[in-house]
């Protein structure tokens, strides 16, 4: 098993988690805050509030876990990109870097929300509307990662060694 | 003679990559890849809670009151998930439309990925209908919820495998003709 091995599934490993708990991650705070709502709305209001206090308690070592590791995988994504991330195309747009930037900083926003709604044992003012606009940063954070991968694959290919760039007068 | 751009053939099929509208069509892939995200997320993340997080969460419940919500939790779930399904088969189809061209690249590895990555999104597909048709669950719901999840998760890793080797096909195959030209 050569390095190039461990590299690549070092690699794939992050990609793969970091998908996955972003997934758990916004399915889960839209199951959270769209469809347990009206699904307990007919309890009474102490149940309900009970009923949100344990799945709050359960999901905040969910959003914990997925933070740690998205946060710790997109490091690693990021390191293998970084060369075509800081590469400059014709256009500004076209820069993968920038998105990159839009989409890492807005994602640690979105993580730094989920984690502050379940830090401490009651919830803070209003989280129905902070869950809102947390689940809005977050897909906001998916088009920007997918805008990132479509401008990285726009751009032009590395370098190829070329066969003219052979010295002139080889070693005999 | 027409410039090789190696890389606009990531984004469109042969007969369209000198179309005019070259930038709506580099828009129109990336929302259907986010939406085909977006609708992966709202089925593992919902199977996730709804097998995982909701039956803890409902234990101090009574029995009678924890089963209707959980008829009333699988009621608003399955909307999300019919509608989740029909849109990742729409933007499947898309996506694949557009990198059918970059699968003939490297047939051996690409075509056995693709072909997993389908077939167990059809078989998670089966499996959620088939859970979440008609007004009760069937008995053996928790347990397939659980393979549900476990075939997802795999859905995940194949789409995650298929996408570094297309990469790496493309940028093999553009190196190829680079160094080919260079000969020549």
């Amino acid at each position: 098993m050569n390095t190039y091995f461990w590299h690549l599934m070092a690699y794939l490993l992050a990609r793969y988690l970091h998908i996955v708990c972003s997934t758990v991650l916004v399915g889960g705070t839209l199951f959270y805050e769209m469809i347990v709502p009206p699904a307990i709305d007919e309890l009474k209001q102490e149940q309900q509030l009970l009923i949100f206090a344990r799945a709050r308690w359960f999901f905040k070592w969910l959003v914990w876990l997925s933070a740690v590791i998205i946060l710790a995988t997109g490091v690693v994504s990021t390191y293998g990109h970084w060369e075509d991330y800081m590469r400059e195309p014709l256009s500004a747009v076209a820069r993968p870097g920038w998105w990159w930037a839009a989409h890492a900083s807005c994602g640690a926003l979105a993580l730094l929300i989920s984690v502050s709604l379940t830090i401490g044992k009651a919830p803070p003012n209003q989280p129905i509307r902070w869950m809102r606009l947390n689940l809005i940063i977050l897909l906001l954070v998916m088009f920007l990662a997918s805008v990132t991968r479509q401008t990285r694959l726009e751009l032009p290919t590395h370098p190829v060694p070329s066969y003219r760039e052979a010295p002139e007068n080889p070693p005999r | 003679m027409q410039k090789f751009m190696p890389m606009r053939a990531i984004v469109l099929p042969l007969p369209m990559r000198h179309y005019k509208g070259f930038a709506s069509m580099i828009f129109t892939a990336i929302l259907s890849r986010w939406i085909h995200v977006i609708s992966a997320c709202l089925v593992i993340g919902g199977v996730f809670f709804i097998r995982y997080l909701v039956p803890p969460a409902l234990a101090p419940v009574d029995d009678n009151a924890s089963r209707e919500i959980l008829l009333s939790l699988r009621k608003y779930f399955k909307r999300v998930v019919h509608t989740a399904i029909l849109l990742l088969i729409i933007t499947g189809i898309f996506n694949t439309w557009l990198a059918w061209d970059k699968y003939k690249l490297d047939r051996a590895v690409l075509h056995p990925l693709w072909g997993t990555h389908i077939l167990l999104a059809a078989l998670a597909f089966s499996i959620a209908l088939y859970v979440l048709a008609g007004p009760l669950p069937p008995k053996s719901h928790r347990k397939l919820m659980a393979l549900n999840f476990a075939i997802l998760l795999l859905a995940v890793a194949a789409a995650s495998s298929l996408k570094w080797a297309r990469e790496r096909a493309v940028s093999q195959n553009a190196q190829q003709s680079a160094l080919s030209s260079d000969i020549r």
